[in-house]
């Protein structure tokens, strides 16, 4: 089955949109370390995710550091792709 | 040398008297060393380094420890650091590698490893390295020299690496090959019985079983997490209530623990915690400065005692950091409830780094606070010297974190981005030179340049000037002349980088470095483009100066140069005196500067058919050079003396073997050797082999005509060809390219060229059937070429010359000298009646004639005290010279006279200068 409309291809220097996923509950306090990206718990699987943009690859990778810091294993890293043309 | 060397970062953690033995790791750690490498590899707070610390309390294996931070990101500043630390240990090791870093242009990591290795191979008992938090480092060229290091690992050698993450190093080669041990996080984690051990022995909270077993499991058996729930237990009255709210849950544990104890601790504590966690490292005084308070020694004390996450930097109990994780929590609170206060306190944790002359973290601090003001201030005193220290790493990035006006707004900070775009980046003159005209036109500002008075510069950043002393603005225009006289020898405009080299000379300050720099750049002009009187004079000049320097590696480094001048001029007994006069200087048997040397020396011994000598001289010299890329043509160079040198033994299939290994260093790399340069020595070759077709296949395909236009850089090439001319019965139009040739030569006084020209015009003369023009001729070049021994000049121009020789002979021109070139061309070898420099080849009590050497060679500093001892200085004077005590002055004395033999001061300098000590 056919996307609708042309995929994009990520590259290093743009924007994007990712949902991190860690496992543990982050409470306000610590969440807020993930400047710029809303967060949401799930109490069933004790995880919480994190929505939102990204400067580039680089700030990626600089968030990954800090899970990698804070000793959160992760669970997910989904690139969310904007298909508005 | 580090100018502030911070010592807490060598220093090995201490243990807590309290800690949970474990005893199956450490056997593991134990029956590890026998490999390479131990990798510690587990996410924060898992006790890493705790297990490192405590395996070394109970081992006696010396050990060289550094703790890793964010500046080690710099090469030059990693292996400074890391030379530091194996000092700890012997402070031979690396000696020489901290003298090549201090030369201008401080060489390449990969010029550095092999001389560091070597260094520490030659120590025989074994020594362990550990790099704490490996994970920070994320410069590839330092993952490339670990790995180059790792490859050539010295079997006494044992490295412990601990990291949060795994390093980008070969691991899974070291894996395969048994050379490493692992121990990850699955290990690291406490046992149930280990947590047992741990909450009830050592935190004494006597616990339940059952209970044990739900923290154990809650924390995944996490070290700190079972710190943290500890220290909470600790200050809450129903320990049950708390176990069973903490383990209901998924919440992330350290941010529930860690609230937990920051709301037991007195506000006063909790205050304190939050404002002190942006320091990196804290004492008490500038906790103080931080908060505002006076009993910071006291608090820290306090905490550590209460086992709040505060590990001791150094023995006194002066210095302290927080555990990573717990700092990086508490900043993140910081930010949360003070954020007005945090630029105060980074401005005042930089103040008191700059008090504390601890530049780099002061800089640190400033920019954190985003004091751009302050910052460049602070960068703007200290960029030199980094620089200086290669360090170029770091400067681009405090260049960086500037905005970019105030870059502009500061004549030393446009200066240095200057440089970096030219030597680091090598970028165009068209984007260099804006930033230079930036700078004089900030320095134009009346008054700017006089040294009496500071000058106040009229750009305006945020309201601030920045204010500019006479003698740094002096300074800095004096480095403008320098980059610009670079930036014209780089064009190649040899005039231009003259003219701006000799006008940097007048403006420059007494400062002796700089003066030093700019002798080298006018010097190696000279020397690139042949004027090699003024070359040799001034690189002679450029050494006396930095003899008061007292750097070693630069004297050692200006000499290889002057040597080659040396010998072009044609005076191969100064070159041999020069070459003798550095092989005292211990610490400098390698390298790359030293194989130069080596080689130049060769090349003399060669001429003067001591072929056993330059043998030795040669081979040590290319083995020295060889590893070096950047130094490939020197390696060249070598290899072809030794070409000849086969040649003249007539082994023409070594010739052909060195003739192949010259084409693979020149093949397929990106040198800076021009490969026309190589294509000729092959040339002359095969002359002498008597292969002219493929001589002559190379002057056509090379286009070569006798109206070429000429210059130093091809001078070699054009010699060839005029013998190939010569060959092939075209003589007339061979004295037309040599007469053009010798006046290019006379004028830059380049006396063995000049012989070499002279030998030809007689062997052209001879083709013509010219005899007494030849022998003429002849006659002018001997009575250049005697008084200097040349031989091998006369004796490879083959059978020809022999002939012509034997005329000249026969006709009573220097009968004594012929007979001693007609023998060589015989076959016989000069045996060396002047002693041969001693060479890192062991076997130097065979050469006949050598003077003794020194079975214990002098150190440094005693080489230093023999030189004032010369002098008409009393002990009291000398001390005060070489800032030392006075007993000091006597004890290297003592030493100086059992080391040469002596009794007396007076004996001491005699013998001093048969060895050419002095």
């Amino acid at each position: 089955m056919q996307n609708v409309g042309q995929s994009r291809r990520l590259t290093l220097s743009q924007p994007a949109t990712y949902t991190i996923t860690v496992q543990g509950i982050l409470k306000e306090k610590s969440a807020n370390m993930f400047d710029g990206l809303a967060s949401t718990t799930n109490a069933t699987l004790g995880t919480t995710s994190f929505t939102g943009p990204v400067a580039d690859q680089a700030a990626l990778h600089g968030l990954l550091t800090l899970i990698r810091d804070l000793g959160l294993p992760l669970c997910s890293v989904i690139w969310i792709e904007d298909h508005s043309s | 040398m580090m100018d502030h060397l911070v010592h807490t970062k060598l220093f090995i953690p201490p243990i807590r008297p309290t800690l949970v033995p474990r005893l199956r790791i450490i056997q593991k750690l134990n029956a590890g060393l026998a490999g390479k490498l131990t990798l510690i590899c587990a996410p924060a707070g898992f006790g890493k380094t705790t297990l490192i610390s405590d395996w070394l309390q109970q081992s006696d294996l010396p050990v060289a420890w550094l703790s890793l931070d964010p500046g080690d990101n710099d090469p030059m500043r990693f292996f400074q650091y890391v030379i530091a630390a194996l000092q700890m240990i012997d402070p031979t090791l690396g000696q020489s590698v901290q003298e090549m870093l201090q030369s201008p242009q401080p060489p390449s990591l990969e010029s550095l490893l092999p001389t560091l290795i070597n260094d520490i191979a030659a120590r025989s008992s074994k020594l362990g390295l550990v790099l704490d938090d490996y994970h920070i480092i994320e410069t590839q060229s330092i993952h490339d020299a670990f790995t180059f290091l790792l490859d050539h690992l010295p079997s006494q050698v044992h490295i412990f690496v601990t990291s949060r993450a795994d390093p980008p190093l070969p691991l899974s080669r070291l894996r395969a090959r048994g050379q490493m041990t692992e121990v990850r996080a699955g290990e690291l984690r406490f046992t149930p019985s280990e947590a047992t051990t741990f909450l009830n022995e050592v935190a004494e909270l006597n616990l339940s079983q059952e209970n044990v077993a739900a923290l154990s499991e809650r924390t995944e058996g996490w070290a700190t997490g079972l710190q943290l729930a500890a220290l909470s237990m600790q200050g809450t009255p129903d320990v049950s209530a708390f176990i069973a709210t903490f383990t209901g849950d998924d919440d992330y544990i350290v941010d529930y623990l860690l609230e937990e104890v920051l709301d037991q601790q007195p506000e006063k504590t909790r205050a304190f915690l939050l404002q002190t966690s942006i320091l990196d490292r804290m004492t008490g005084t500038l906790c103080d400065a931080v908060t505002g308070g006076d009993d910071g020694q006291t608090m820290l004390e306090a905490l550590r005692q209460a086992n709040l996450f505060v590990v001791s930097l150094d023995h006194k109990r002066r210095w302290y950091r927080y555990h990573h994780l717990f700092a990086d929590l508490l900043r993140t609170r910081l930010h949360q409830e003070m954020p007005d206060q945090v630029p105060l306190i980074y401005q005042q944790a930089s103040a008191w780094c700059e008090t504390s002359e601890l530049v780099e973290e002061a800089v640190h601090y400033a920019l954190m606070a985003d004091d751009f003001t302050l910052a460049a201030t602070l960068i703007a005193q200290h960029i030199e010297a980094t620089t200086w220290q290669g360090k170029y790493n770091m400067t681009l990035s405090w260049l960086d974190a500037l905005p970019e006006a105030m870059v502009r707004a500061h004549p030393r900070l446009s200066l240095t981005r200057a440089w970096l775009l030219f030597g680091f980046f090598n970028d165009s003159e068209a984007a260099i030179e804006p930033w230079l005209q930036n700078v004089e036109r900030l320095l134009s500002v009346e008054g700017a340049v006089s040294t009496s008075k500071p000058a106040l510069l009229a750009e305006d950043i945020n309201g601030q000037r920045f204010e500019i002393d006479g003698v740094e603005a002096q300074k800095i225009l004096t480095n403008v002349d320098i980059l610009r006289a670079n930036l014209a020898r780089r064009r190649g405009d040899a005039a231009q980088a003259i003219a701006l080299s000799q006008q940097a000379l007048e403006h420059a300050p007494a400062d002796l470095k700089t003066r030093v720099e700019i002798l080298y750049l006018l010097a190696a002009i000279y020397d690139s483009i042949g004027t090699m009187g003024a070359a040799s004079q001034t690189y002679a000049e450029s050494i006396t100066l930095n003899h008061t320097a007292d750097n070693d590696y630069i004297t050692l480094l200006i000499t290889a140069h002057l040597i080659e001048v040396l010998w072009v001029q044609g005076q191969l007994h100064q070159a041999q005196g020069r070459f003798q006069g550095l092989t005292q200087i211990q610490t400098l048997r390698q390298g790359p500067a030293a194989g130069m040397a080596y080689i130049g020396m060769g090349e003399v011994r060669r001429e003067w058919n001591d072929l056993a000598g330059a043998v030795t001289d040669l081979q040590t010299g290319i083995d020295l050079c060889r590893p070096f890329e950047t130094w490939a043509v020197v390696t060249l160079k070598g290899l072809i003396s030794l070409a000849w040198i086969k040649q003249a033994q007539g082994d023409t299939e070594g010739v052909v073997a060195l003739l192949q290994e010259m084409e693979a260093l020149a093949v397929g790399k990106p040198m800076p050797y021009p490969t026309a340069r190589l294509a000729a020595a092959q040339a002359h070759l095969w002359l002498a082999m008597d292969n002219v077709p493929s001589a002559s296949y190379w002057a056509k395909s090379n286009g070569l005509r006798i109206d070429d236009e000429l210059s130093y850089l091809v001078e070699r090439d054009y010699l060839v060809f005029a013998r190939l001319l010569i060959v092939q019965s075209k003589p007339d139009e061979a004295l037309v390219l040599l007469e053009r040739l010798l006046q290019e030569a006379e004028a830059g006084e380049r006396g063995a060229r000049v012989i070499e020209i002279r030998i030809l015009q007689a062997l052209a003369h001879q083709a013509k059937g010219e005899r007494s023009q030849a022998v003429a001729t002849l006659e002018a070049a001997i009575a250049l070429a005697e008084p200097e021994g040349f031989v091998r000049i006369f004796i490879d121009e083959g059978a020809a010359m022999v002939q012509l020789l034997n005329h000249a002979a026969s006709q009573g021109i220097a009968p004594i000298y012929i007979a001693k070139l007609l023998a060589a061309s015989d076959g016989e070898e000069e045996v060396p009646t002047v002693p041969l420099a001693p060479t890192i080849a062991t076997d130097r009590a065979a050469t006949p004639n050598f003077i003794e050497p020194l079975t214990e060679p002098l150190t440094k500093r005693e080489l230093q005290t023999l030189r004032l001892l010369a002098t008409e200085l009393s002990p009291t004077e000398i001390a005060s010279e070489m800032v030392v005590s006075v007993s000091t002055v006597r004890s290297y004395t003592k030493y100086i006279y059992s080391k040469l033999g002596v009794h007396s001061r007076v004996e001491a300098i005699h013998r001093a200068r048969e060895l050419g000590l002095l």
